[in-house]
């Protein structure tokens, strides 16, 4: 089980939720939640969806799931991005607002970007249609 | 749009009981004070924008389409793992 002390945009009552993975639809992660049975969010490894990504958490969020500094490779922190799928069937990770958990403390925070650098409809797409974009 | 020009330590009212009051600026930000009555929601704007997302990101998860999505996923070359670091575990490289 893991807390959102703040809850989530558009769900702040929604504290706790279970992170359900399933063998056979790595590396997706179900985030169930337990207040309310409806409500479960579909989220990926942000490093499976921009390997590239920089993260920029700001104090407050840091602070509210135990954390000091930005963490880095080898600290108990994990970043995921919620998937969401648009009326044409195309899934979009949520890369302004991801979700970052300290699995030490078994708290999770979605930590809104105060930047423009990422989008928050971001589509899935195959690593050389990006490169080949960019 | 009303456009108010105001200094650090300088305040706006808003309806007689919502006071904005700029705390300091820099050159890029600038920090506000916001005194208001508690029944006032105050989010940053971007908050409400995440908001809608999550709210359109929690509808049914359309299970036929998570098949197609980790092909798509797994047509990207797998990024280089750490010894004994399962892959979803870890945190994009360039932080």
């Amino acid at each position: 089980m893991i807390a959102f002390p703040a809850g989530l945009p558009g769900f702040a009552q929604c504290r706790r939720f279970l992170p359900l993975e399933d063998a056979s639809r790595k590396p997706l992660m179900f985030l169930q939640s337990l207040e309310e049975p409806q409500l479960c969010f579909l989220t990926l490894p942000i490093s499976a969806v921009d390997p590239a990504y920089r993260l920029k958490i700001n104090a407050e969020d840091l602070a509210l799931i135990g954390l000091e500094k930005q963490p880095g490779p080898g600290d108990p922190a994990e970043c995921w991005v919620i998937i969401a799928f648009g009326e044409d069937h195309i899934p979009f990770a949520n890369l302004l607002a991801p979700l970052l958990i300290n699995r030490a403390t078994a708290l999770a925070v979605q930590a809104v970007r105060d930047d423009s650098v990422y989008s928050c409809r971001h589509p899935l797409r195959p690593l050389a249609e990006v490169s080949a974009c960019s | 749009m009303l456009v108010i020009r105001r200094r650090a330590g300088e305040s706006i009212l808003i309806a007689g009981d919502i006071e904005i009051e700029v705390l300091e600026t820099s050159p890029t930000r600038v920090k506000l004070g916001i005194r208001a009555p508690k029944d006032v929601d105050i989010v940053r704007k971007e908050i409400g924008l995440i908001a809608g997302e999550n709210l359109s990101a929690a509808r049914d998860i359309p299970l036929d389409l998570l098949t197609p999505m980790l092909a798509l996923l797994d047509s990207r070359p797998a990024p280089s793992q750490g010894a004994g670091t399962p892959a979803h575990s870890r945190l994009p490289r360039h932080l």
